[in-house]
């Protein structure tokens, strides 16, 4: 037992994770193929559900051990993450038994991968060229990707946007919006 | 008697220009800040205390307490109108509102967020200046077994949000309060599920995660459907305000919503947060047609906003009557206070009464200001409602993510942001509700805690030997095990 | 002729560029030539925001320079640390820490080197003693009877506090050892959520500094850590009058630090400031009504008292057990 919470609050925190995700991507590639495939999203999700549930459970092993009158701190984590996978499980049984509706039909899944995309763009370019340029980029590409044609007018939203957000935010309100990396690299 | 002669001197004081002046600029900046997603209330004031060094005491207590009033309805407007709270109370706004505004009547859910509001403050105020000092003694009576029952009577509201799906509430809800637990447990200092990130420390960022899982996912799943062909104009053109009889209609929705605000506002530990969520249960139950709520319930609205601002009133009832701030903007309106040499707690009715009643009347002056205030902005606002899709989308993109910067200045919380928002899309699309993973998250730092705190205390039975917390328990195994109990004789009929 | 016009356009540019540049490198600024951000560990109304804010608000009689006061909160103060560590060591970004911070990063076995030494300790603001607190409705509730009960209890009698690992904590941990009791912590979320559970009589004793009492007349000050009795609060004895030795200076510190390899102009502008500051009478008399004694410590000082924190912490945590 011992050796297991150390190997727990070491390299099994990195592997524990890793392991999960892995299973998660299995169960999915083998639905995606087998008998049950219009619920594949369902079991993947709730597959996805039971492994952290398995997952909070094994770490919490790898907490430091130190209890103030019995009440030690993997108790709650412990109780929720077995509840956790109770349910997951038993979501999982109807699932594989077909007893729940199939999986919702998909839609403009392309525009919301690209959308998705397209925010950690914007979160890397925040760190490198700030926060103003990030941001006016962004409200404009993000509204060519949603089909708005007027190009003048969407320039002037994402002008605006990037005014709004100068003096509320970093001049009235004094959030301190990152100027990026790259540019106080040159203007230093 | 004589209370009520200090409050008419004090009222009568602040009917001159400049107070009057004052306490308008505090209104319109305070709807501003709460309306700003990322600056909470308690931020707000704390930005504008520095501009109130110039004024004197009461001069500065007027703008300030204008302000705590109007950022906590601020935070409505964006949760009615993008489904973004502005502040963590406000969420449970959005349940109702938001459906309200996709169905083209934000107008009349902005009036009633805006109505609702000012009811529970003047409630609120009424209740703070009559009962402070029994009520603060209530509050003292409050030790951790009562605050882990009050959390169990609030996660028992699940139970009213399921509906057919039960299983599928009650996963998101465990999934909220597993995700409570990340970060460094309050008792022991122990860490947990960190990984050696600084970040996690103190566990997820909470308006950054609400703003995730509320707005984003909401914007991923309008993507997703979205037929970017045809769609061109979202809103109606024309919107519909409502009359005075439709608020009468709600009044008693209205007066339940500030009681309750109230009553859980004293507490410190508790918060208006978790006032909103039983407020909300409360009138689900009541209500005829509980299983309209979600889809845009004016009640739901009412409901939220009422025992939101009212719990305004009931946070400062600890402050002036034990010197212990109530919310996180009464802990920020005490340390101005200091700093002009007012030491809130009881010697203040005694040393400078003036203060005090100054303090009661331009609250309740306030609310008049912000109910004329608030109706000619809802005029604004409602056009946030016209925007086409393809504009409004990106812009809560970006108000999403500069309003989770703002809470700490931190890219983390940016990120953290993004995340949950794309954990909400994936399990909004499978059908799992999104309010018992807020509610998880709400509560469950208060559960655990306090259950520990109990422990620690009195031993594993702490929680039994109190008759506060007793009474407390058994209500919410009653409002847990009814809906259930319903749902099984409605099927045996059927 | 066009070509020419935009040829002088040209030249006038580059002479401009050029005369601009050279004027900002011959006449190098002083300190400071923008803003200075003070980062705050603590949310807006916290003890060391309010000392922030109204450091800024005096400072304004002393200087011109601008200052921005930024709450950076999380983890005990790591957060703000760490933001601040990450910034260029100019001395146009000051750390706001208070004694907590220190006893956290030990708590919490955080990297030391990196937290506090990777700072220079160049001023330190304020001491402010720290204090056992009770509540005068309970039955228990001066010092003698503390320790009676406590004996009595055996180590179940409860204190209450703000978080485990603060510097609070430590001063309990401290107490108990040198009086020879045992008994159990029981943190709370914030100082005065622990005193209101203090007012509701969930334990007999809170740590922390005699101002806390102010405004709240059940709780008193039943022994003070300081070497002599304070004029404000003449009825709180003294530790040593207690009979309990070595607590006779055990304090809260409030102070400013910079990222180490800051430039000494800049740190001795800033110390320059702390001491108009400190003999300032707005400042002095608004922190001495608290009981709390005004300084301007400057480096070497500073520093020796961070060393003492983390050795103490480092000592009083193994030894009960919070760390290994």
């Amino acid at each position: 037992m011992e050796s297991f919470s150390s190997w727990v609050a070491g390299p099994g925190q990195t592997i524990l994770p890793l392991a999960a995700a892995y299973i998660v991507a299995v169960v999915w590639i083998f639905v995606l193929r087998g008998p049950v495939k219009q619920f594949a999203g369902r079991i993947t999700l709730d597959t996805g559900l039971a492994a952290t549930g398995f997952l909070a459970f094994a770490l919490t092993y790898g907490f430091p051990r130190m209890s103030f009158k019995g009440v030690d701190a993997a108790l709650v984590p412990r109780v929720w993450a077995s509840l956790l996978v109770a349910l997951a499980v038993a979501r999982l049984i109807c699932g594989l038994a077909r007893k729940d509706s199939p999986d919702p039909a998909t839609g403009r899944l392309d525009k919301v991968s690209l959308l998705m995309a397209l925010l950690a763009l914007k979160f890397v370019g925040i760190t490198w060229v700030g926060y103003f340029i990030s941001a006016g980029l962004f409200v404009f590409i993000c509204g060519l990707l949603l089909g708005y044609k007027n190009l003048l007018s969407l320039a002037l939203v994402a002008g605006g946007w990037v005014a709004f957000s100068y003096f509320i935010f970093y001049r009235l309100l004094a959030v301190p919006l990152p100027t990026g990396l790259l540019l106080t690299a040159i203007f230093r | 008697m004589q209370d009520l002669i200090g409050l008419l001197k004090a009222a009568g004081s602040l009917m001159s220009l400049q107070p009057l002046f004052v306490l308008s600029m505090g209104t319109v900046l305070g709807i501003l800040a709460g309306a700003m997603p990322g600056v909470s209330p308690s931020m707000g004031v704390a930005l504008m205390v520095p501009f109130t060094y110039a004024m004197n005491p009461s001069m500065a207590l007027v703008f300030l307490s204008a302000m705590y009033l109007a950022a906590n309805y601020g935070g409505s407007i964006t949760a009615v109108t993008i489904n973004t709270p502005g502040t963590p109370s406000a969420v449970v706004t959005a349940f109702d509102g938001y459906p309200m505004a996709k169905k083209g009547r934000a107008g009349e859910a902005l009036g009633v967020s805006l109505v609702a509001s000012v009811v529970g403050g003047v409630v609120g105020i009424i209740v703070l200046i009559l009962f402070s000092g029994p009520l603060a003694r209530l509050a003292l009576k409050f030790w951790p077994a009562e605050y882990f029952s009050l959390a169990v009577l609030g996660l028992s509201t699940i139970a009213s949000m399921g509906g057919q799906n039960a299983m599928k509430c009650a996963i998101s809800a465990v999934l909220g309060l597993l995700i409570c637990t990340i970060g460094m447990d309050s008792i022991l200092g122990v860490s947990r599920f960190t990984f050696g990130n600084v970040n996690l420390f103190d566990g997820f960022e909470f308006i950054p995660m609400l703003i995730g899982l509320l707005a984003l996912s909401e914007v991923f799943t309008e993507v997703e459907k979205f037929n970017f062909a045809a769609e061109s104009v979202a809103g109606s053109a024309k919107a519909k305000w409502p009359s005075l009889g439709y608020y009468w209609k709600l009044r008693m929705s209205m007066l339940r919503a500030s009681l309750i605000g109230t009553i859980v506002g004293i507490f410190p530990g508790a918060g208006a947060t978790i006032a909103t969520f039983i407020s909300y249960d409360v009138e689900k139950r009541v209500s005829r047609t509980p299983e309209e709520f979600g889809e845009g319930m004016p009640e739901g609205v009412a409901a939220a906003e009422g025992a939101n601002s009212a719990s305004v009133g009931g946070a400062l009832v600890p402050m002036l009557t034990l010197g212990i701030p109530g919310s996180a903007t009464a802990a920020v309106l005490m340390g101005a206070l200091m700093i002009h040499n007012l030491q809130p707690g009881p010697e203040l009715f005694v040393k400078s009464p003036e203060i005090v009643y100054t303090l009661f009347a331009s609250l309740l002056i306030a609310n008049i200001v912000l109910l004329i205030l608030g109706l000619a902005g809802s005029r604004l606002w409602i056009n946030v409602t016209r925007v086409r899709k393809e504009i409004l989308f990106p812009l809560i993109f970006a108000f999403a993510m500069i309003g989770s910067y703002a809470v700490n200045s931190s890219m983390w919380d940016v990120m953290v942001c993004l995340g949950f928002g794309i954990l909400g899309y994936i399990l909004k699309r499978y059908g799992y509700p999104l309010p018992p993973l807020v509610l998880g998250v709400v509560l469950g730092e208060m559960a655990e805690v306090n259950l520990r705190r109990a422990v620690m205390m009195a031993g594993p039975t702490a929680i039994f030997q109190r008759p506060g917390s007793v009474a407390l328990l058994v209500i919410a195994a009653l409002s847990f095990a009814i809906p259930m109990l319903q749902a099984r004789k409605a099927k045996q009929r059927a | 002729m066009n070509n020419n016009r935009v040829r002088m356009l040209f030249v006038t540019l580059a002479a401009v560029l050029i005369l601009s540049f050279a004027a900002g490198a011959a006449a190098k600024n002083p300190f400071p030539s923008k803003p200075i951000r003070i980062i705050n560990y603590v949310a807006p109304g916290g003890l060391m925001d309010v000392t922030t804010r109204k450091f800024t608000d005096v400072a304004s009689k002393y200087t011109d320079a601008v200052f921005v006061v930024e709450n950076r909160t999380g983890a005990g103060g790591l957060i703000g640390a760490e933001y601040v560590l990450g910034q260029p060591a100019d001395g146009y970004t000051i750390f706001a820490p208070t004694t907590s911070v220190v006893v956290q990063v030990v708590a919490t076995g955080s990297d030391v080197d990196k937290y506090i030494w990777g700072f220079d300790w160049v001023s330190m603001l304020m001491k402010d003693p720290e204090c056992i607190i009770s509540n005068v409705k309970l039955p228990i509730h001066d010092w003698a009877d503390i320790v009676k009960d406590a004996k009595a209890k055996g180590g179940d009698q409860i204190w209450v506090g703000p978080s485990t690992g603060g510097n609070d904590h430590l001063m309990a941990m401290k107490v108990w050892d040198k009086a020879g009791i045992s008994a159990m912590w029981i943190p709370f979320e914030s100082g005065p959520k622990a005193m209101a559970a203090l007012m509701g009589g969930q334990g007999v004793a809170y740590v922390g500094n005699p101002a806390d009492t102010t405004g709240r007349p059940d709780l008193i000050v039943c022994a003070v850590s300081s070497d002599e009795r304070l004029p404000q609060y003449p009825d709180a004895p003294t530790f040593k009058e207690l009979g309990v030795p070595d607590l006779d200076d055990e304090i809260m510190w409030r102070g400013f630090s910079v990222k180490k390899g800051t430039p000494p102009e800049a740190v001795a502008w800033l110390q320059d400031l702390v001491e108009k500051v400190a003999n300032d009478p707005e400042w002095k008399t608004f922190f001495e009504e608290q009981a709390i004694e005004v300084v301007a410590y400057r480096t070497d000082e500073f520093t020796g008292i961070v060393k003492k924190n983390v050795e103490d912490a480092e000592k009083y945590f193994k030894q009960f057990g919070i760390i290994k």
